[in-house]
């Protein structure tokens, strides 16, 4: 997970805990809640210091399993991965019914070498991304600098407050505040209402009005700012406003700090109710305050006395008898401290495990196992796989000196455009050639070289070589190659050599081989070695292919395997029949329906009876209604709607519209409206009570595609529905109509 | 105002640190590092420390460096997340390459290679014509890191190595080079070369040139 995301995300949680906090304690007093706030906006600067500097991690998703590249002559891992590339979904905007769990069970994908330049791509939106963040953290930065310079200039234009009345007004204040630091009173020209500022020499700036204020006026304005300063509320406002600088682009976080400001005033309110003020005389100063600020904006982080937008709670807070107004104790501040860190220190250690300490984690590094593993994952280049088999022990190095080839480079001849193409067929050429090398472990490198190419040119090589290689590894490589190559005119080599071959996994490459390649020319040789194969595995190789080429010609050599045996076998040949399409497969697979055991092969069934589309597999997806599998229903009334020429919903698909299962009705509701049958409008109508949002939309789609009366008048109903929700799509489908 | 300086240097400072990978440390001392850590590792665990060390291309993703216990592997893993730029490592480089642990070599030249610098360049050609074959080898091997189409006429010349590691690391360096111009040589190579793992390494290499 990208940084950034992770430490938003923490904060968010971070934040929400506050305001639960915050939520459940109805009956703290402002001085509680602003101490939660500023608590959860440290937190929010600590969190990602934290995150970086922590050194463990506490992993809550569990790790992906970093898997070892599997060996690039490791084809037929290849293959499975095809059979997941089903066509399934129906054709539909509405209705999305999964497909069969069986095709979706992902086969081992191919395993590919990470590549350098994703890495690259990955780490450059990182950099975008910070440069964005760093220029919004730059600008709400310079607002609260260009708070602290206007500070400066209102200090600079401001002069001491001399007047004796006001000093003893202030002694008074600070005295019964229990305030021991000296606060300097200001007045100032452009102040326009009383402010505090200072962390360690605190102020409080007057404007030059002050003077005209009665006795008491004065005294609350006194004790108001005083009481921020006995607080340190312009440290919390500070730190308010570095969250924000840091998380700029996180509206919680710019509410918290507004929750912070406001929780501020409110817990000098009631300080300065405490120290004895009359409430309702204490709300008329700030009513007054209030009223003259208008003009001037708050500096970013100095307390103004009042602010227009937070006025009304405020007042509201002052003249409530029963609020609780004790200040913060020592114990709650212990208290809250120790939160805070039990929270945020485990959760800002929170995250995926990274893949390669999951890894060390799960597999005890052992140092034995760590070999183990790598010389498992023996990928490399042939001078790396050299260099690891000889190292392993497995091959005695050979240090002597060889005859020196004779060769005359000359590299700068031509251009490189030409280059490439003579090269390639000279590459080629020469590959073809080293085909008939003395040395096995030569030519397997050679077919894969070929492979890799994928240059037609070497197709009769390579057949010669996967008939007559002594070597069955060599064989099976030149099989992968013609695969690699995908041309048709290697099938009738590959048929013979499927035919004649006496290596089993030399066999399955080549069935993988005819798959991959497509062409119907292959159909009747995989037939017959279906029937002649002996080994499960090759057999379900073969069926996957002679799904693949998605002929009708296949289907008489694939429906006598409905009744083998062997279940992935059935399985697969059912999902084969579904690929191909042909209708001449609905009578075998839907006499099968009636009689399979396994759900798996069921559900394959009827989808790919969906897929055939053939009308005359309704009577047997109706029954399958009725199946106790729930997957096999919600397929059933999938592939029910699939159906073509299907003149009038099936009974047993309206009567779908009350099954139990929400995906059922909606996928039932959604079948009726494609086969725009009236019978279907009562149970239509009906849905629209359904408690399930998705299945009312569907009802409503559904019978806006039935023409007729009965439907209109359904929807004309659902007009006064008290939904608005379905009124809107009401609407919307008679608009259509 | 001082603690408001403070909170932007801290707020400034955590970004810097947000991808290991962009952090920029010592070159010399990683390399020191890791050619400490490889003098003498066991043959399987420098396997894998070099693997690392190929395979990250520097971008990092070299994962958690505290995880793997064995110092070498620790120590490629460290490298890996780091992309050595400083042309000053080039002498430690070079002499790491004509070490006599092989280790040490096998560590050292993919990083050799894919230092771009002409300096990095000029030593590796001048190892391929080393008199000891092992430090030749290595030089092959690093110049398939460099992936430089001007490496080849001194590839070419490494084809024609008394030694057949030499040639294997050379065919396989002209292979990671995909240059077509390569080609000729290569199917040479694997029509008249007297050593079956050298024309697999031509074959390897023949298939992996585009064209």
């Amino acid at each position: 997970m990208p940084f950034a995301l992770d430490v938003a995300i923490k904060a968010s949680l971070l934040l929400l805990l506050a305001a639960a906090t915050v939520a459940v304690a109805r009956r703290a007093a402002a001085a509680e809640r602003h101490f939660v706030w500023t608590l959860a906006l440290a937190g929010l600067l600590i969190l990602p210091v934290l995150a970086v500097a922590l050194p463990w991690r506490l992993p809550i998703v569990p790790a992906r399993v970093v898997r070892p590249p599997s060996q690039p002559v490791e084809m037929s891992a290849e293959v499975p991965a095809a059979l997941t590339a089903t066509r399934v979904a129906p054709r539909t905007g509405v209705a999305e019914t999964p497909p069969p769990a069986a095709t979706r069970a992902a086969g081992p994908e191919p395993v590919r070498p990470a590549s350098g330049a994703h890495a690259l791509g990955a780490w450059s939106l990182e950099r975008g991304l910070r440069a964005v963040w760093i220029v919004g953290l730059a600008l709400v930065l310079a607002r609260l600098i260009v708070g602290v310079l206007a500070w400066r200039w209102l200090l600079r234009g401001a002069r001491e407050v001399g007047d004796p009345e006001w000093i003893a007004a202030l002694e008074a204040a600070s005295e019964r505040l229990d305030l021991t630091a000296p606060v300097r009173l200001l007045e100032s020209p452009h102040a326009n209402m009383p402010m505090a500022f200072g962390i360690r020499r605190p102020v409080v700036i007057l404007p030059m009005e002050a003077d005209a204020w009665p006795v008491e006026l004065r005294e609350t304005v006194l004790l108001h700012e005083l009481a921020h300063v006995r607080r340190g509320d312009v440290l919390s406002n500070l730190l308010g406003q570095a969250a924000c600088a840091v998380y700029w682009f996180h509206p919680l976080v710019w509410g918290a700090a507004r929750r912070l400001r406001m929780e501020a005033e409110r817990a000098c309110d009631d300080l300065v109710l405490r120290a004895g003020a009359p409430p309702s005389a204490y709300a008329g100063h700030l009513l007054e305050m209030a009223q003259t600020a208008g003009t001037m904006r708050a500096l970013a982080f100095s307390v103004p006395m009042a602010q227009r937008s937070e006025f009304e709670g405020r007042v509201l807070a002052i003249l409530q008898p029963d609020l609780a107004r004790r200040p913060l104790n020592r114990h709650a501040f212990a208290v809250g401290a120790f939160l805070l860190a039990a929270v945020a220190v485990p959760l800002a250690a929170l995250g995926p495990a990274r893949p390669e300490s999951a890894q060390a984690e799960a597999r005890a590094t052992s140092r034995a196992e760590v070999v183990a593993h790598e010389v498992a994952r023996v990928q490399a280049t042939p001078v790396a796989h050299a260099e690891a088999v000889r190292e392993a022990g497995v091959q005695a190095s050979n240090p002597d000196p060889d005859p020196k080839p004779r060769n005359d480079p000359d590299p700068n001849a031509n251009p490189q455009d030409e280059a490439r193409l003579q090269g390639g067929a000279t590459a080629t050429a020469g590959l073809i050639a080293a085909l008939a090398d003395d040395d096995p472990a030569v030519r397997l490198a050679v077919a894969r070289a070929l492979g890799e190419r994928q240059d037609t040119a070497a197709i009769n090589a390579l057949l010669q070589a996967l008939r007559r290689d002594p070597s069955r590894e060599v064989r099976k490589m030149a099989a992968w190659a013609l695969g690699e190559i995908e041309d048709a005119r290697a099938v009738p080599g590959l048929v013979a050599a499927l035919r004649d071959e006496r290596d089993v996994d030399t066999r399955r490459q080549i069935a993988w081989a005819l798959g991959e390649i497509e062409s119907a020319d292959a159909v009747s040789g995989l037939g017959s070695a279906l029937r002649a194969e002996d080994d499960a595995e090759t057999r379900r190789m073969i069926v996957w292919a002679l799904g693949e080429i998605e002929s009708a010609e296949a289907v008489p050599h694939l429906t006598p395997l409905l009744r083998d045996a062997d279940v992935e076998l059935r399985t697969k040949v059912v999902w084969a029949l579904g690929e191909i399409e042909s209708p001449t497969a609905v009578e075998p697979l839907a006499a099968l329906l009636a009689q399979e055991r396994v759900v798996e092969v069921r559900e394959m069934i009827v989808w790919a009876l969906g897929e055939i589309e053939d009308a005359r597999a309704a009577p047997a997806l109706e029954a399958a209604l009725r199946d106790t599998a729930l997957a096999v229903r919600r397929k059933a009334v999938w592939a029910l709607g699939e159906l073509d020429g299907l003149r009038a919903a099936p009974a047993g698909l309206i009567a779908a519209l009350r099954d139990a299962d929400r995906e059922v009705r909606r996928a039932a509701a959604y079948a009726v409206g494609e086969l725009e049958d009236p019978a279907a409008v009562p149970g239509l109508a009906a849905l629209l009570r359904d408690p399930d949002l998705e299945v009312r939309r569907t009802a409503i789609h559904a019978l806006g595609e039935i023409r007729g009366v009965a439907a209109s008048e359904a929807l004309v109903a659902a007009l006064r529905d008290e939904d608005p929700e379905i009124r809107r799509l009401a609407a919307q489908a008679l608009g259509n109509r | 105002m001082r603690l408001a300086a403070g909170l932007a240097l801290v707020a400034a400072l955590v970004p810097a640190r947000l991808p290991a990978q962009g952090v920029r440390r010592d070159d010399a001392a990683a390399v020191a590092a890791i050619i400490a850590a490889g003098r003498g590792a066991p043959p399987v665990l420098c396997e894998l420390a070099a693997r690392t060390v190929e395979s990250q291309w520097g971008w990092g993703g070299g994962g958690d460096i505290r995880a793997p216990r064995d110092a070498t592997v620790r120590a490629a893993l460290l490298l890996a997340n780091q992309r050595i730029t400083d042309p000053a490592v080039v002498p430690v480089l070079s002499a790491a390459i004509a070490d006599a642990d092989a280790c040490v070599r096998r560590l050292a030249a993919p990083l050799l290679g894919r230092l771009d610098h002409p300096s990095a360049r000029a030593a590796l050609r001048v190892a391929l014509r080393d008199e000891n074959p092992t430090t030749r080898e290595a030089a092959a091997f690093g110049l398939g890191f460099a992936e430089d189409a001007a490496m080849i006429p001194a590839l070419l010349g490494g084809l024609q190595d008394p030694v057949s590691r030499v040639r294997v690391a050379s065919a396989w360096a002209l292979g990671e080079i995909e240059d077509p111009r390569a080609i000729g040589a290569l199917v040479r190579l694997l029509r008249e070369d007297g050593d079956a793992e050298v024309r697999a390494a031509a074959a390897w290499a023949l298939g992996n040139i585009e064209g």
